[in-house]
């Protein structure tokens, strides 16, 4: 049922999924075909230009995974199928992640063949002080960033999602509605974030070791990070979560 | 088995008369099978419950029964088909005799009429031509006994 | 309770019990259900008759649990339209609510993924009878089509309860006759109830054990159908023109 869910999502998206992943590839391949035609530096930086756009896809394409089902009336199948919310919601959510994920190897596939390809790479491994860095540690610390990226996309892409489906218990002013959600949350996750800090300092913080190259000498440096804020926007994040399925489950109509 | 609804009078009304016609008619005839109440009301098009209401009712007059696991069959009773022609014959001479008197036409009147027109129509009739379908009650034997 | 252990006697019931209790619907200022309460009578075909704005559409998407009562309370079996009712339930909307993207085998794939009481077998049989094409895009399908389409995602399923939205409005005569005769074939009167909304009464009169004539959200006339036509010597028809005049 789930899996099922899951694949109508991702075939349902796919035109829109297959379109920013073309675009992306016609973009490196544009930016690779101008390379000793123009210099390697001013190709890096237009090669990351486009990629302020990523969060704003997120947003548009996690409201069109509820939207679409209202505006092609689809809503009429979704809300009579004898499913509970969670299975619905959890397969948008992992199809947002799963178009996220793509969109993150992609583009990092794409820097790597920029940066091989304008000599850059070449450059970089000549400098002392990246040869010195441990692979073990940037593998690490690569997928940490990555993590944590993907993590903060699906939360925006959720917080927009309640946003939309929050603004279908009214019949007016639903795009107003929704703005002043999505920004509320923002504004909650912020306030719950502080009281976490205040109320969950008991929570044993956790630590990233941080490094440092100075002339070719790696230095690590533990950084603490206090674990109560984030285990407070996490807590609001699933109460958020049980509620936004709440409202799927009783209140939403077609 | 063709069945026109009017739908002003019950619909499991109008089948059983459907089936008591058709067996006055020679349609049907003792022993015959007929359709199952699912195949009626599929090729109908009507409401299965209404179906079963009227098989059930031709079940208790008499006229069908039904055989476990082969289907619904005309009751083997020679007697049924002459009462069941009997009470339609009935029914059209009351409608008949209602409608006549209403337009002023006593009894002898009528009597004689009636021979008059049968003349014209039963026996003129296959020399016109085309009247199958009086034909084939014509050759119901003794159709005109009732008269 | 009382209820509950009452069903539990009674053994297995096939057959859901849908009841409104007062129930009310607003839409702004418009009531399009109106103080309503009735019992659907289990294994029957009731035929929901009304001109269009009648709140037709309203009753059955209160059933399926796609509108919420603002009064009054509807229950499934004792309970209120929830994920579990909805498996009861079979509901097939007047609008179009497919996935255009998916072929005729993609949607039966999907959507029979969250029944268990699918029939398989049924389903191919009515594909077939309807003369559907398993690889055409639910897009391209012609209105009839459609409407044949959503027919056997209905009837597919030994679901106690049927809803039909305007079954035949809009379709060909052939594509009207193809569901008419699916709804009559795959009808289980001994397990399901089949509730259908029309506003076209010729052509499926026949098919009502009872029907419901709905006016502004309240019952205009109510009952059995051939008790209606013996004892006011009228087709429904001839009733419902008298009612909507």
């Amino acid at each position: 049922m789930w899996w099922q869910q899951y694949k109508k999502e991702l075939m349902g998206h796919r035109a829109e999924g297959l379109l920013i992943a073309g675009a992306l590839v016609v973009w490196t391949f544009l930016l690779l075909s101008r390379v000793n035609r123009w210099s390697p530096e001013a190709i890096a930086v237009l090669y990351w230009l486009p990629m302020g756009f990523l969060p704003l896809w997120v947003l548009w394409s996690s409201v069109q995974l509820y939207r679409q089902e209202w505006r092609e009336n689809t809503s009429y199948l979704m809300l009579s199928l004898p499913a509970r919310a969670w299975v619905i919601t959890s397969a948008k959510l992992a199809v947002l992640a799963t178009g996220v994920t793509t969109l993150m190897l992609l583009i990092g596939a794409g820097a790597w063949l920029v940066a091989a390809r304008t000599g850059i790479l070449a450059e970089l491994a000549t400098s002392p002080d990246i040869a010195a860095i441990p692979r073990e540690w940037a593998v690490k610390m690569s997928l940490l960033v990555f993590g944590v990226a993907l993590a903060a996309f699906v939360t925006i892409g959720f917080l927009a999602q309640f946003a939309y489906v929050f603004s279908r218990l009214f019949s007016r002013f639903r795009g107003l509605v929704m703005v002043w959600t999505w920004i509320l949350l923002f504004w909650l996750l912020g306030r719950a974030g502080d009281l976490g800090g205040l109320l969950l300092a008991w929570l044993p913080d956790f630590y990233v070791r941080s490094l440092n190259v100075i002339s070719g000498i790696p230095e690590f440096l533990l950084v603490r990070i206090e674990s109560g804020p984030f285990a407070a926007v996490a807590l609001l994040l699933v109460g958020l979560y049980a509620l936004f399925n709440a409202m799927l489950e009783r209140a939403v109509e077609v | 088995m063709q069945l026109r609804l009017d739908q002003h009078s019950p619909i499991y009304q109008q089948i059983i008369d459907e089936f008591k016609r058709a067996i006055a008619r020679g349609e049907l005839v003792p022993g015959d099978r007929i359709p199952s109440q699912r195949e009626l009301a599929s090729m109908v098009q009507v409401n299965p419950n209404t179906v079963q209401r009227a098989y059930r009712e031709m079940e208790q007059m008499g006229i069908t029964e039904t055989l476990r696991g082969q289907g619904t069959f005309i009751v083997n009773d020679e007697g049924l088909v002459a009462s069941i022609r009997r009470e339609m014959a009935d029914r059209a001479l009351v409608a008949f005799v209602g409608e006549m008197h209403a337009l002023g036409y006593g009894c002898d009147e009528m009597a004689e009429m009636v021979r008059a027109t049968y003349r014209r129509v039963i026996e003129a009739g296959p020399k016109d031509g085309k009247a199958p379908s009086s034909a084939d009650q014509g050759g119901a034997p003794g159709g005109e006994g009732g008269f | 309770m009382g209820r509950r252990r009452r069903l539990l006697i009674k053994g297995v019931r096939p057959v859901a019990r849908v009841v409104f209790d007062r129930v009310t619907k607003r839409f702004g200022r418009l009531r399009a259900i109106d103080d309503l309460s009735f019992t659907l009578r289990e294994g029957t075909i009731l035929g929901l008759l009304g001109p269009n704005g009648a709140g037709k559409s309203t009753l059955l998407k209160l059933v399926a649990g796609l509108h919420r009562p603002d009064g009054g309370h509807i229950t499934i079996d004792g309970e209120p339209p929830s994920p579990k009712t909805k498996a009861k339930i079979a509901y097939l909307p007047e609008i179009d609510h497919l996935y255009g993207w998916m072929t005729v085998r993609q949607t039966l794939a999907y959507v029979s993924a969250f029944y268990n009481d699918w029939d398989h077998d049924r389903s191919q049989e009515l594909v077939n009878f309807m003369g559907l094409d398993l690889g055409a895009r639910v897009s391209r399908l012609s209105k009839g089509m459609r409407a044949r389409l959503k027919i056997v995602l209905a009837m597919s399923r030994n679901a106690p309860v049927v809803l039909l939205d305007e079954p035949l409005s809009g379709i060909d005569p052939t594509s009207r006759s193809r569901v008419l005769r699916a709804i009559v074939s795959e009808f289980r009167g001994d397990r399901q109830t089949i509730v259908m909304s029309t506003h076209d009464v010729v052509e499926s009169e026949a098919l009502f054990d009872e029907v419901l004539f709905l006016k502004d959200g309240r019952i205009a006339l109510a009952g059995e159908a051939e008790r209606l036509r013996e004892e006011r010597g009228k087709s429904i028809q001839e009733l419902f023109q008298e009612v909507f005049a």
